[in-house]
């Protein structure tokens, strides 16, 4: 069954570009959440919808490494097999069909400093 | 951030610190292994459920103690269920300093670090009977409220879970 994709807000694109700058890669919470200026209360429930609609899926550090950093352990991201690709087709703007595009008023992007064009 | 002190992992409370800890550490074993004697002291042991080191060394763990010119005088765990639940754990605070407000100190350390990862709840199990009493205040006292079990936990007359809404 297909799972229902998750609502593209604001702040679910601006972490959806940052993990498609390297769609191979993984990335723990507190790096996407410098990344994009998003605080945690705002980016783990993102990533949280992003798992349950399979794009992402999640893992935790190996290694007790760190206790000694003296840090809680972290939590690490990566798209799916089909994640990034259904990642891209959203941020392009892709529609099912029969689905209506909601309206877009070409608000301009607040310029705010480490904000991604 | 919004929280820098829990997002960082270490907090400054009145005559100490909270900050992530080794649960390897000789003095943090010590501390450890009154706590499971306690537990087992005052609940059967097919319901007592406190973790051991090698348990809270797993994935997904944030083990804490609050210590004050290094003394060690209390330890707590945050365990991350999922995306949107933890788990507070391993709660203990040594009997020379109980009654100073250490483990409410460690508990909203705690609280404010599954804020901080974004968590809506979180959720403990405790015991029933009269020795676990102050425990329950302590969480009553914070805003937790009576649930029924949860994660893999099995309802029995020996244990009670109570639960936190965050969000």
């Amino acid at each position: 069954m297909k799972k229902k994709p998750p609502r593209m807000t604001q702040a679910t694109k601006m972490v959806l570009r940052e993990m498609l700058a390297d769609p191979a890669a993984r990335y723990y919470g507190l790096q996407l959440s410098k990344a994009t200026a998003l605080p945690g209360g705002t980016l783990y429930p993102i990533m949280a919808r992003l798992e349950r609609a399979g794009w992402v899926t999640g893992d935790w550090e190996e290694s007790v490494a760190h206790i000694a950093e003296g840090r809680p352990p972290r939590h690490y991201y990566r798209f799916t097999d089909d994640g990034a690709e259904q990642a891209r087709a959203a941020l392009a703007g892709a529609r099912r069909p029969g689905q209506r595009r909601r309206l877009d008023f070409g608000m301009p992007w607040p310029d705010l400093p480490g904000m991604p064009r | 951030m919004n929280q820098p002190a829990a997002s960082a992992g270490r907090a400054a409370v009145p005559d100490g610190e909270i900050a992530v800890d080794d649960p390897r550490a000789a003095d943090v074993r010590a501390l450890l292994q009154r706590h499971l004697a306690f537990a087992h002291a005052h609940t059967p042991a097919e319901h007592a459920y406190a973790l051991d080191i090698d348990a809270l060394l797993g994935p997904a763990i944030t083990f804490c103690s609050y210590r004050a010119g290094g003394e060690l005088l209390a330890v707590g765990t945050l365990h991350q269920l999922d995306g949107t639940h933890g788990e507070i754990k391993s709660m203990h605070t040594a009997e020379a300093a109980r009654g100073r407000g250490i483990g409410q100190a460690m508990l909203a350390h705690l609280i404010a670090l599954a804020r901080a990862r974004g968590m809506h709840r979180v959720s403990l199990e405790t015991g029933t009977m009269a020795a676990f009493g102050s425990a329950r205040a302590l969480y009553i006292g914070a805003g937790f409220t009576p649930c029924g079990p949860f994660g893999g936990y099995q309802p029995s007359p020996d244990n009670t879970f109570l639960t936190l809404r965050l969000a």
